[in-house]
């Protein structure tokens, strides 16, 4: 039997995430008719109608963010669990130390700078949004796995379990929050980078708000920001 | 049968280990005793090669332990420590079949045995599907004995297994463990700094010092080194008092069910509450018998 707390919780983080959703949805489909009241507070151009329509940009978006963190946290998960099981503390600060310095590079340069190779559109975005996922997954896959309680870690060696099945059984699951979270940070992140991909010709969210800047239009800019909003927020609630 | 011949193992400039050895009998229940630092549990850990030595032999069965596949010697160790480890995100169940599932055991097989092993340890079934957390201390620890014994393993090494529990619930496993190794005459090495669980629970007892082994003999045998500083400081020079609790009343006079639990220490509080040190008994047939002080210390000469 749950004890009533618990579900009462469940249901408020459930009814959370819906009306994010249920948001998010009324705001890209619906934008058309919310326009008409929004542009007494927000000054822009009610005739003005974007070439490409709002749920085109939503899928664009998701596509731009869901491929590259989806190679990131491939990229990552197999470094981390190397790392991991290596056991070796050179070859963990190495690689962190590798992923840092990648998140410190901005992601606006790397765009910048690999348009003259991978030329305009989605790949240039794709890869500055790939670099920025990486340390997230990365730091919290290596820190989850090694800061597990010590007790079950020498229970799972004593029993006679492979570092293979250890990894299987007891240890991914138990770092599995840890993880979570690290995916979560960098999918959030990526939602809001994503936006300067307008900049080199990617789709997204990102296109009303370059526009509206580029108009003065605020009322296009807030068009594609508070999509970019609801959708963070309903991706941030959403992964447990 | 396991033999450990001239064990050694240093950590930096600190030797833990110095040139132990150690003969366990089949089926007997050694415990290992010592101040903390004594190098105890890295002779224990030894055994199922948790911790490589630096030198010196462990022998299973007449075969180097270095022999076996590492991880198949340690699915057929038994291993219980203080922290019992329980995987929390797994149910007692599962907890429990841990090892028979790495040995691919049938479902039903297992099934069966973790039933039988909830019983032994006094557990109720309905806790198969409870998650560790749902747990006392004293039940998670149970649940570490039925982990340890799930496999049917010939040897168990417990280290510290019922350190972090309450002194009632301590003595019930404590009682409900000495029953399970009657019954099932495990070879166990046991871990505890503990003197009176050691007195409880020893076949053998070994006395630990530096890395060292100061003495290895019977509960019983150590009486007769009273006078060794080693005894008098580990043991305490009240040991004889402290055996009297591994005896129980029925030993000496046969006892109804009921009162068959009652402890020699206990008689011997009774004796010195009476004015003429002698006490009346009454034994299973009904009969009333006269004990005195020179009874108990006649019934500790005779289990030399």
């Amino acid at each position: 039997m749950i004890p009533l707390k618990y579900r009462l919780s469940d249901f408020r983080s459930h009814f959370i995430t819906i009306l994010y959703f249920v948001l998010f949805v009324v705001w890209i489909f619906g934008f058309d008719t919310l326009k008409e009241f929004l542009v007494l507070w927000f000054p822009g151009r009610l005739d003005l109608v974007s070439r490409t329509p709002l749920p085109i940009l939503a899928l664009q978006h998701l596509q731009l963010v869901l491929v590259s963190t989806g190679v990131s946290i491939l990229v990552a998960s197999l470094f981390g669990i190397a790392v991991h099981l290596s056991r070796s503390a050179e070859l963990e600060s190495l690689v962190l130390g590798g992923g840092s310095l990648l998140e410190t590079i901005p992601s606006a340069a790397i765009i910048a700078l690999s348009v003259p190779l991978l030329g305009y559109g989605n790949a240039p975005v794709l890869l500055a949004l790939g670099v920025y996922a990486i340390l997230p997954v990365l730091r919290n896959m290596i820190v989850g796995l090694r800061s597990l309680p010590s007790a079950v870690i020498e229970t799972a060696k004593g029993v006679g379990m492979t570092p293979f099945q250890r990894l299987i059984h007891v240890e991914l699951p138990l770092a599995r929050p840890m993880i979570m979270a690290g995916i979560k940070t960098a999918l959030v992140i990526n939602i809001s980078v994503a936006t300067i991909g307008a900049t080199v010709g990617a789709g997204g969210f990102g296109v009303p708000i370059i526009a509206g800047i580029r108009t003065f239009d605020s009322l296009r800019v807030l068009q594609g920001s508070l999509a970019v909003i609801l959708l963070a927020l309903f991706t941030e609630h959403v992964i447990r | 049968m396991i033999r450990i011949k001239q064990l050694t193992k240093n950590y930096g400039e600190f030797e833990a280990l110095n040139g132990v050895d150690l003969e366990i009998n089949e089926g007997e229940c050694v415990v290992l005793i010592g101040p903390s630092g004594c190098g105890k549990t890295t002779l224990l850990k030894s055994i199922n090669r948790m911790i490589e030595p630096n030198s010196g032999e462990i022998e299973i069965d007449d075969q180097n332990v270095n022999s076996y596949n590492l991880e198949e010697l340690r699915r057929n160790i038994g291993y219980c420590i203080q922290n019992v480890g329980l995987f929390p995100h797994y149910s007692v169940r599962d907890n429990i079949a841990v090892v028979p599932k790495l040995l691919k055991w049938a479902k039903k097989d297992i099934d069966d045995r973790v039933d039988y092993l909830m019983d032994l340890t006094g557990l109720p079934r309905s806790y198969r599907d409870k998650k560790p957390y749902e747990l006392s201390g004293g039940e998670s620890q149970r649940v570490g004995v039925c982990r340890a014994l799930a496999a049917d393993p010939k040897i168990l090494l417990m280290d510290e297994p019922f350190g972090a529990v309450d002194p009632m619930t301590r003595i019930k496993i404590q009682l409900a463990f000495r029953n399970i190794q009657k019954e099932l005459k495990k070879t166990v090495v046991f871990v505890t700094h503990d003197v009176e669980e050691a007195i409880l629970l020893a076949d053998r007892i070994a006395i630990m010092q530096h890395g060292k082994i100061l003495g290895y003999d019977t509960p019983e045998a150590f009486r007769h080194a009273m006078e060794e500083d080693f005894v008098q400081s580990f043991l305490g020079p009240d040991y004889p008092l402290k055996l009297l609790k591994r005896h129980r009343l029925d030993e000496m006079i046969p006892q109804e069910e009921e009162s068959s639990q009652v402890t020699l220490n206990e008689i011997l509080a009774r004796l010195l509450q009476s004015p003429q040190g002698v006490i009346t008994i009454q034994d299973a047939d009904g009969k009333d018998k006269q004990l005195g002080f020179a009874d108990l210390s006649r019934f500790l000469r005779e289990r030399d």
